[in-house]
């Protein structure tokens, strides 16, 4: 059976909306690992997004397999 | 006074080494054909596997721009750049939109170039002929970029002066610099000429796979340079903040224009994006490069020519991973040179400035000299990939879909040849032509060149809800694209040269050009129905 794609965009959404720096307060200068902590939450939110977008190619490719080798 | 050439014999020994093996590969890949047909040499026949395809698409993806552009952007506007890392993952993500699907009927139909899949799923010749041409002008514009790149590494990298920051004005220099400008366009345009039409897309994509690894190693050889000279990533930051602040307490109380714009440059650097402008400007990006960079017909090509959709997976999920190295590589070598006093007067100068700056030992010589190689292969790899692309889109696309479908397939590969030497050699003489103007604000053509995102990104919903709606007909697509190309050109020359700009609060034209695109696409659909007994998506 198929299965539904709604999860997987709905995290897409939720990682780019974390990824994007739109909801730190104006001026925020906190630092984390010596960057600033705004920049350290993108780039986190960044390797989740890198994860899902590997895991999706490798074991949810949307296309069946079919043996084009053999052609 | 000419600044002296910073390369010994040692280390353009080690460049020639390299540039000769670029040719040794066109001329394997020429020994490996197998047919002379056009899916042997554009496509290399039954296609490449993992390792091959990989570095090819991640050589052709990273261009010259990667490592001038991205550093200079860095070095101006700090950490807000961290959103190339973002759209640079977001392109890969995006090829999961159509990739699958495309790959499949690729290796069913036999497709060379987009087009074919327009041509197959729509069957529409003026819709081809408009992609094709969009596509054309799109990278062209790109190909011809890469040129000026190439020569402009070559003049700065033998006559940038570091004391100054810039290339010296005296009638001596400035003859060298245009000598090493030319020389650089004319040698390099050549041997990627040779292997190119030795090999096809064999030797391109050989060649990118050695450009590729140069390129990677480069990368982490470039932030270890600047490391090691200037300090930590997490030290600029502290200077970084420091500025701000200090900028903020000179400027307290002072409202005029150049304290608050002050305020801002500092500001900006360091902190997230404050205003709702900025904030969208991130959102825009993504889609832009995202949508637009998946569209690229060299980057298409590379989805055909997998040998299986394995590979494809494969190397797809390694690829999304690259952009953590690399763009945040180039950010934090920008961002760390830009808390130094290099006083440059041209922000796409900071790698060759940083490079003179660490040749004064003997290891940071020899990874300078490794760097400058992968400065030329980011550069040739993108430049090959392009010329091949444009070459069978003419040849395929334009002269045997439109003036002699009768053509065999040894006369088109042939005429293939002569197109690429044609289109290269133009182009090669437009980019020296150039030499004298290419301050953007002043070369209409040199501003056209950033507008191949906003037009190649109004061919996406050809690609993806072609293959998602096969109610999709041509007529709505024609028309949403020519809508979107015409809302995205308007408002790009507006902003450009108006004397009054349409505030378009960060988002780019070709975003909203897109916008309009879907539109009118919608809009014709249900005026005119949705059905076509020749629109086809398997």
């Amino acid at each position: 059976m198929k299965k539904p794609t709604w999860p997987l965009v709905l995290t897409y959404f939720i990682l780019l909306a974390i990824a994007i720096p739109w909801y730190w307060p104006e001026g925020y200068r906190e630092t984390t690992l010596g960057l600033p902590r705004w920049v350290v939450v993108s780039i986190g939110a960044s390797v989740f997004i890198s994860c899902l977008t590997a895991w999706i190619m490798l074991c949810r490719w949307p296309v069946d397999d079919e043996p084009e080798d053999d052609e | 006074m000419i600044a002296t050439l910073p390369f010994g014999p040692g280390g353009l020994a080690f460049i020639t080494l390299y540039l000769l093996s670029l040719l040794a590969l066109g001329w394997w890949g020429r020994k490996a054909r197998q047919t002379d047909t056009l899916k042997d040499f554009y496509l290399a026949g039954p296609g490449v596997g993992f390792a091959v395809l990989l570095l090819t698409l991640y050589a052709t993806q990273w261009s010259g721009n990667t490592l001038f552009g991205y550093t200079g952007k860095a070095y101006r506007e700090g950490f807000s750049w961290l959103v190339s890392l973002h759209f640079m993952t977001g392109l890969v993500a995006c090829y999961l939109l159509f990739a699958p699907w495309l790959h499949k009927l690729a290796q069913r139909h036999g497709f060379i170039t987009p087009a074919d899949y327009l041509m197959h799923r729509f069957n529409s010749r003026p819709l081809c002929l408009l992609a094709v041409i969009v596509m054309i002008i799109g990278v062209a514009n790109y190909l011809l970029a890469q040129l000026i790149a190439m020569g402009t590494a070559v003049e700065v990298m033998l006559t940038f002066d570091i004391a100054a920051g810039t290339i010296p004005d005296d009638p001596a220099t400035r003859r060298l610099a245009y000598g090493a400008f030319a020389g650089g366009v004319i040698l390099l345009v050549v041997i990627m000429l040779i292997y190119e039409n030795l090999g096809g897309f064999r030797a391109v994509a050989w060649t990118d796979a050695i450009q590729g690894v140069i390129l990677i190693f480069g990368f982490l050889l470039m932030l270890g340079l600047v490391i090691n000279k200037y300090g930590s990533p997490a030290k600029a930051t502290t200077q970084l903040i420091q500025n701000a602040q200090q900028v903020e307490k000179e400027t307290a109380g002072d409202d005029s224009k150049m304290a608050v714009d002050k305020r801002k440059k500092a500001a900006k650097k360091i902190d997230p994006p404050s205003n709702t402008s900025s904030k969208l400007n991130w959102l825009s990006w993504i889609l832009i490069v995202g949508l637009g960079g998946a569209m690229y017909p060299q980057a298409i090509q590379r989805i055909y020519a997998a040998r299986n959709s394995r590979v494809l997976q494969r190397s797809l999920a390694v690829m999304v991973f690259l952009p953590l190295t690399a763009t945040i590589t180039a950010l934090f070598v920008g961002i760390i040179a830009s808390t130094q006093d290099l006083t440059l007067k041209n922000s796409e100068h900071l790698l060759p400035a940083v490079c003179r700056v660490v040749m004064d030992t003997p290891v940071g010589y020899w990874l300078v000299v490794v760097l400058t190689a992968a400065i030329l292969a980011a550069l040739m790899s993108t430049a090959d990939s392009v010329l091949l692309i444009i070459s069978a889109m003419v040849t395929k696309d334009i002269y045997a879909r439109h003036i002699n479908p009768a053509a065999t397939e040894s006369q088109l590969t042939r005429l293939g040849k002569w197109v690429s030497a044609a289109v290269v050699l133009l182009m090669a003489m437009v980019a020296i032509g150039f030499y004298d103007h290419r301050d953007p604000n002043e070369n209409i053509l040199i501003v056209l060149l950033k507008l191949k995102f906003e037009m190649l990104v109004q061919l996406a919903p050809a690609f993806i809800l072609g293959i998602h709606f096969n109610t999709l007909r041509s007529g709505p697509v024609i028309a949403g694209m020519a809508a979107g190309l015409a809302v995205a050109l308007g408002l790009f020359l507006q902003r450009k040269f108006g004397t009054n700009p349409i505030d378009i609060y960060g988002l780019h034209e070709g975003v909203i050009g897109l916008m309009a695109n879907l539109l009118v696409l919608t809009i014709a659909m249900r005026m005119g129905g949705t059905t076509s007994p020749l629109s086809r998506t398997k």
